[in-house]
């Protein structure tokens, strides 16, 4: 190893990249393209990636301390709620205490002010009906509170009377500074006073008030998040925490948060690094293996050719006395070269991209991002990330060019070609090995890690047999046409370039047959999984307490819009407090099953769940909506004031026991106290047929006898057929006049949800293969020149030229193909071999009805990507074919 | 006589066997000393280009030794040869002598800069070599922008760079009018008068006039070789004197 | 017919004398062609005869001095601008004596070739080094060439016969065989 020789090798290296421009170009752009890429990824997320300092100015602005209520005992991770979910308690939560009644737990001279949130606790009425918006009761122009709130015009509000709206708020009601509008929360007409931003949420519908205007929803509530913002006087420790914890109350403080405690002061701790985070990380790293690999297939024809190119220059330097090891260090210097330039280049371009496109992002993106946060060391390690990939490409044609046949590259002869036989052997040994690695390792143990090692030897063994299949495949051409035939030959001679070619095209087949084939057995699994929640073509429609209220107009609405279905209100008790309403109480009815019947309930493909209330209190108006058909029994029985069940289980005698549980709101705050249940029997009738979306149907004369109120609970839409695009949008529109957040759900089977991503990584697949294919075409176009006069010299056609690119073209994308559709089954076994383990023995269950996933392959697509990858290869192959010969042997 | 500077001990080079066994060279012996420039006549297929391949070690004999500067090259390794044509032995051949992506100075070079000579150095020596064959003022110029004939002579500096003893030249004037392929050949003769030992393959007669001995192959062996040339003029009795 | 021109093309640049003409003539062609006095003054008195030339000092032969007449002039002129016609094979000798080695039956033909071939390469070497020691010397320098361009060109027909040998075995028995001569004509004998 001597810097002089390196030096020269450079030398040549540097001048010849240049010399062939072209060349160099593809190889750049191939090996450079995935480190842009994730050069502007990395920027990106990075500065998404708020620091801690930014993140606790954003959660708390410039108090010291957050306190929220939660009664009872309280454990907490340092960081509190604004960590991985750290936070529990047990015990009864008592009365919410006053802020004096805080800030008695607080050293003195502390300051608080109060935070009430409420995520959708107002309503605005507007002239097309009423807009829900986040309502945050909070003096934010308080010192405290400066840095959360951005206030953009306008001041904030002084009294019970002001509000502040957020810019998107603002722009989406039409109101600004200066107007009148009026809130459904308190019932009450407010001033708009000034317009703001969120700090940490571009997007963000919020109303602004004073704390008092505001009631919160309840501390079980997760729409909940209030409590208060405190200015201590010294910096808040972790001890002080810990007694805050002690009294009932949880505490974020910006101390603590920045300097969090040794792991031995916090008692209990919370998320931190799971194990499957780490199985997380090292299946990302495979899979950006297999990504990096498959960029080194592709760079490697271009390596090869130019090595190639090189061949009476490396002939020259043998006999000038070079060694074998000079001369692999030549093909190396050209990876060096190359991947250099392709690292710095893609590094300085994705911060371009990323300096112009970040702002743009953060325009659309709903979070605000942080300051431009460049790494330099990740930079870094990306650009050597691309030189590695390019010293991998460059690696095959290296070892080749240190066994150069000096004699015979002096006398222009191309010398003997062949792979040692013990080298196909020990390809597919290693591919065996992988594919049993996968399939195994999925029986074996859980996690994604034993698979896609596996599926990344398989893929390592197969490429390791390429070449001699190359050789194989070049023996099979003498039954084929002229140009198939050339094409075969050619690609066994130069199988430096032919065999990575074949292999990224391999490597990209298998990926999406594995992808296809995965989907469907998922997509077939799920379809026999799938529940549906209403008689198909019915439409269901949730109402809330504030919604419930507007029942009449809704379904009056619903009827207009679609005139041939059957709209039909079901009352149930209420089971929704969320409406900043103080006297507002949630009532649970049903009856118990015993656990034996209960799990033959779930066996029998009962649930409890799905869109209606498990009981409806009806007088046999909605039965046949309900059951799908009229079921006069079941009318009948209502009518004469008994129950109708579904589930004979539940009946003991001809009798059903239902109980009734009613809770109040704010009572909530006092814990989980119901109050007494009341519980009646009365006789009940068994309709076991068909299917329905309730458990319980009871007349509505046992509601007073159950201590429940009814109220409107959901809107039914009852249907022979499915609406037409039409009906729904004249639906959607008259039912977002009245409140924005309705929206009525259309049962319509199983559908697959994610059909367009699966199409666009197969199609992403396809083009990989394809490219893959015509490039290195227009390599061993470019390197055949010689043989391309000749044939021109006896009188082949112009068209012989384009046959021959199309016959090249096919060969590489056919013989890749047809090995990644074989190999492609192995990774799809493995999952579906693995998603059986981990699932266990069948069990339906609420979610699911317990079908197993097995391996179904869709032949059709498969078939039809053995022919078409190939052909639209050659085709555009055959396009990009200049179809004049050259005519200049000398300038070979 | 002095150890000569290439030697030839009865080597053969077969290729293939039984039915299609090849001879190359057949039970050859050559000794070349300092200072003689020997050429080395035959058809195609006689084997001069694999006496030629022997001679610098880059093929192996299947008998026989091939000595140069005293050593055998039968017990070199790879890379003991390969330092053998880094500082002993230079070639030359018919045409695409040079490396197209480097200047005629690094071309020149290259022999010394793999053997590690700093480059300093190492250009130094091209430069006094470019000078021998008059081509200093090329030296920074690329082979494409040479004439063939610059080519050649820029070939002929790398192939002596570093005090090389051996000069191995195959058909060197090939593709060179008859004029510049004088000059190439003069070259080589003032060569072998400060010291070196050559030898040129040709077929061509008018260029072996040039050498002070004559060898002729024939299918891989010896057949003839013309006698030792005493003084000069000796044919021009009474002749002029320069 | 060169030495007649030889001594024409001199007189062109001045009258001379006889021993001056053959002085002059062996310094331009090298001692590749001596000449004698007396064919220096035999070719004059035929070029005198010829009216091509003239004595212009009279006295006995060695003090003559010869002139070119505008008629020499003209055969001069000629002389140069008609190229030399090719008559007959350089040597004539060598031809011979392989189309004979190829009909006797003891000789080995392509032994003969080589022989020949070592010797015409040994006189090669020499001419190419008379030739360098010739330095600047143009017309010295032309002559060499020839002679060199006239060797290569032997060595070039050698190899070609040597193919044409190898191409064209020679038969076994050759064509006149004293043991087949017929009877009838030794009887005649």
């Amino acid at each position: 190893m001597n810097a002089p020789a390196l030096r020269a090798a450079l030398r040549i290296a540097r001048r010849d990249a240049w010399r062939a421009k072209g060349r160099s170009l593809l190889v750049v752009a191939l090996i450079g393209l995935p480190v842009f890429v994730l050069a502007g990824a990395d920027i990106a997320y990075r500065t998404w990636q708020v620091g801690p300092a930014e993140k606790i100015e954003r959660a708390i602005g410039a108090a010291d301390i957050e306190v929220q209520w939660f009664g009872g005992a309280v454990v907490q991770d340092p960081k509190g709620w604004l960590g991985n979910g750290g936070i529990g308690w047990q015990g009864a939560s008592g009365p919410r205490p006053t802020t004096a009644q805080m800030l008695a737990q607080l050293p003195a001279g502390s300051r608080a002010i109060e935070r009430r949130t409420n995520e959708n606790g107002t309503q605005i009425r507007t002239q097309a009906g009423l807009k829900r918006a986040k309502f945050v009761g909070m003096d934010y122009a308080d010192p405290i509170a400066r840095g959360l709130v951005h206030q953009v015009s306008g001041r904030a509000p002084a009294n019970e009377h002001e509000v502040a709206l957020t810019a998107a708020l603002s722009a989406s009601l039409g109101r600004h500074t200066g107007d009148q509008i009026h809130l459904v929360g308190p019932d009450r007409d407010v001033t708009v006073v000034g317009v703001v931003t969120d700090a940490s949420h571009r997007n963000a519908q919020t109303v602004f008030a004073l704390a008092q205007l505001v009631a919160p929803a309840g501390p079980l509530s997760p729409a909940d998040s209030s409590g208060w913002l405190v200015d201590s006087p010294g910096p808040f420790t972790w001890q002080q925490v810990l007694h805050l914890n002690s009294v009932g109350f949880g505490a974020v403080s910006r101390t603590v948060y920045l300097h969090p405690p040794p792991k031995s002061q916090v008692p209990r701790s919370f998320g931190g690094s799971s194990p499957s985070s780490t199985a997380v990380l090292a299946s990302g790293g495979l899979i950006a293996g297999m990504a990096l690999l498959e960029v080194v297939l592709l760079a490697g024809p271009a390596f090869a050719v130019s090595a190639r190119r090189q061949r009476r220059d490396l002939a020259l330097i043998a006999t000038v006395g070079g060694r074998p090891a000079d001369l692999r260090n030549v093909v190396l210097a050209n990876g060096v070269v190359l991947g250099l330039t392709a690292g710095v280049l893609s590094v300085v371009g994705g911060l371009i991209a990323a300096s112009i496109g970040i702002p743009t992002l953060g325009r659309l993106v709903d979070a605000v991002p942080g300051q431009f946060d460049v790494r330099p060391l990740e930079m870094l390690g990306l650009a050597m990330v691309s030189l590695l990939t390019a010293l991998a490409a460059a690696a095959f044609p290296a070892r080749g060019a240190a066994r150069t046949d000096v004699i015979a590259a002096l006398a222009g002869r191309a010398g003997v070609m062949g792979t040692r036989k013990r080298v196909p052997v020990l390809g597919s040994i290693v591919a065996a090995a992988g594919a049993l690695l996968a399939i195994g390792g999925a029986t074996a143990s859980s996690g994604t890690v034993p698979i896609l090692t596996g599926i990344v030897i398989l893929e390592v063994g197969l490429i390791i047999c390429t070449p001699a299949l190359l050789g194989l495949a070049a023996r099979l051409g003498r039954h084929l046409p002229l140009a198939a035939r050339i094409a075969l030959r050619d690609a066994g001679r130069n199988r430096s370039s032919a065999a990575p070619a074949v292999a990224a095209v391999m490597a990209a087949v298998i990926g999406a047959v594995a992808i296809v084939i995965g989907v469907a057995s998922s997509s077939a699994q799920q379809r026999s999984n799938y529940r549906p929640v209403l008689q198909n073509h019915d439409g269901y429609l949730t109402l809330d307490g504030t919604q419930s209220k507007r029942a009449p107009d809704i379904a009056a609405a619903l009827r207009t819009a679609m005139p041939s279905a059957q709209v039909l209100v079901l009352r149930a008790p209420n089971q929704d407090c969320s409406a900043n309403d103080p006297t507002c109480t949630t009532s649970q009815v049903g009856f118990e099953l015993s656990g034996e019947a209960a799990r033959r309930a779930f066996q029998q493909g009962r649930y409890q769940g799905g869109m209606a209330p498990q009981t409806v209190f009806d007088d046999g108006a909605a039965v046949a909506a309900l059951f799908g058909t009229p079921v006069p029994s079941a009318v009948a029985a209502l009518r004469a004031g008994k129950a109708v069940v579904l589930d004979s289980t539940a009946i003991h005698d001809g009798t059903v026991t239902v109980t009734a549980t009613t809770v109040a709101a704010t009572a909530a705050d006092s814990g989980p106290q119901p109050s007494h249940p009341h519980t009646i029997t009365i006789p009940a009738v068994v309709v076991g047929q068909g299917f329905a979306m309730t458990q319980l149907i009871l007349p509505s004369s046992m509601a007073p006898r159950l201590g429940v109120t009814l109220q409107p609970a959901g809107v039914l839409v009852h249907s022979s057929r499915a609406p037409t695009d039409r009906e729904m949008q004249v639906a959607d529109g008259a039912l977002n006049r009245i409140d924005d957040t309705l929206s009525l759900y259309v049962e319509s089977g199983y559908h697959n949800a994610n059909s367009w991503l699966l199409l666009a990584l197969i199609a992403a697949a396809a083009v990989i293969a394809i490219a893959a294919a015509v490039i290195a075409t227009a390599l061993a176009n470019l390197d055949s020149r010689t043989a391309m006069v000749t044939l021109a010299a006896v009188g082949a056609g112009p068209h012989t030229m384009r046959l021959l690119s199309m016959a090249r073209a096919g060969v590489i994308a056919g013989i890749g193909t047809a090995i990644g559709v074989v190999a492609g089954f192995v990774p799809p076994a493995a999952w579906v071999q693995a998603t059986r383990r981990i699932a266990g023995p069948p069990i339906p269950d609420e979610q699911t009805l317990g079908a197993q996933v097995t391996l179904v392959v869709p032949w059709l697509p498969i078939a039809a990507a053995l022919v078409g990858i190939p052909v639209a290869a050659a085709l555009v192959a055959g396009l990009f074919t200049r179809s004049r010969l050259p005519a200049d042997r000398a300038a070979e | 006589m002095t150890m000569p500077v290439l030697e030839l001990r009865d080597v053969s080079r077969t290729h293939g066997h039984d039915d299609a066994l090849v001879r190359a060279l057949d039970h050859v012996s050559l000794a070349v000393a300092a200072g003689e420039f020997v050429a080395v006549m035959g058809p195609s297929g006689s084997g001069k280009s694999t006496l030629l391949n022997l001679a610098g070690g880059l093929d192996a004999p299947s008998s026989g030794d091939v000595v140069v500067e005293g050593n055998r090259l039968g017990g070199l390794t790879r890379s003991s040869l390969a330092q053998l044509r880094r500082r002993s032995i230079g070639y030359v051949f018919q045409n695409l002598n040079l490396i197209p992506s480097l200047t005629a100075a690094e071309n020149v070079m290259l022999p010394r800069e793999l053997d590690g000579v700093p480059i300093r150095r190492a250009r130094r020596e091209a430069l006094a070599a470019l000078a021998e064959v008059s081509m200093a003022d090329l030296a920074d110029r690329f082979p494409d922008d040479m004439s063939g004939g610059q080519q050649q002579r820029v070939a002929i500096a790398r192939a002596v760079v570093g005090d090389r003893r051996l000069i191995l030249a195959d058909e060197p004037t090939g593709a060179l009018d008859s004029n510049t392929g004088e000059g190439v050949l003069r070259l080589l003769r003032t060569r072998c008068d400060s010291g070196a030992a050559a030898v040129l393959v040709t077929h061509d007669a008018r260029h072996a006039g040039w050498a002070d001995r004559v060898v002729f192959l024939r299918d891989g062996a010896t057949i003839d070789e013309t006698p030792p040339l005493d003084v000069p003029e000796a044919l021009l009795a009474g002749g002029r004197t320069p | 017919m060169s030495v007649r021109f030889g001594l024409l093309t001199l007189l062109e640049e001045q009258p001379m004398y006889g021993y001056q003409l053959r002085q002059e003539f062996e310094s331009t062609t090298g001692s590749t062609w001596p000449l004698n006095v007396g064919q220096v003054y035999t070719t004059l008195t035929r070029l005198e005869r010829d009216g091509l030339v003239e004595i212009t000092a009279e006295g006995d032969e060695a003090q003559r001095v010869y002139s070119i007449t505008g008629a020499g002039h003209d055969e001069v002129q000629a002389w140069f601008a008609t190229p030399v016609r090719h008559q007959s094979p350089p040597r004539d000798e060598l031809a011979i004596k392989l189309a004979l080695a190829v009909r006797s039956p003891g000789v080995d033909v392509r032994a003969v070739i080589q022989a020949q071939r070592t010797a015409t390469v040994r006189a090669l070497q020499e001419y190419t080094r008379a030739r360098e020691a010739a330095a600047n010397d143009l017309s010295w320098l032309l002559v060499a060439d020839s002679l060199i361009f006239a060797a290569e060109a032997e060595v070039r027909w050698l190899d070609h016969c040597e193919t044409r040998l190898v191409r064209h075995p020679k038969p076994s028995t050759p064509i006149s065989d004293p043991q087949s001569v017929p009877v009838r004509e030794a009887a005649k004998r």
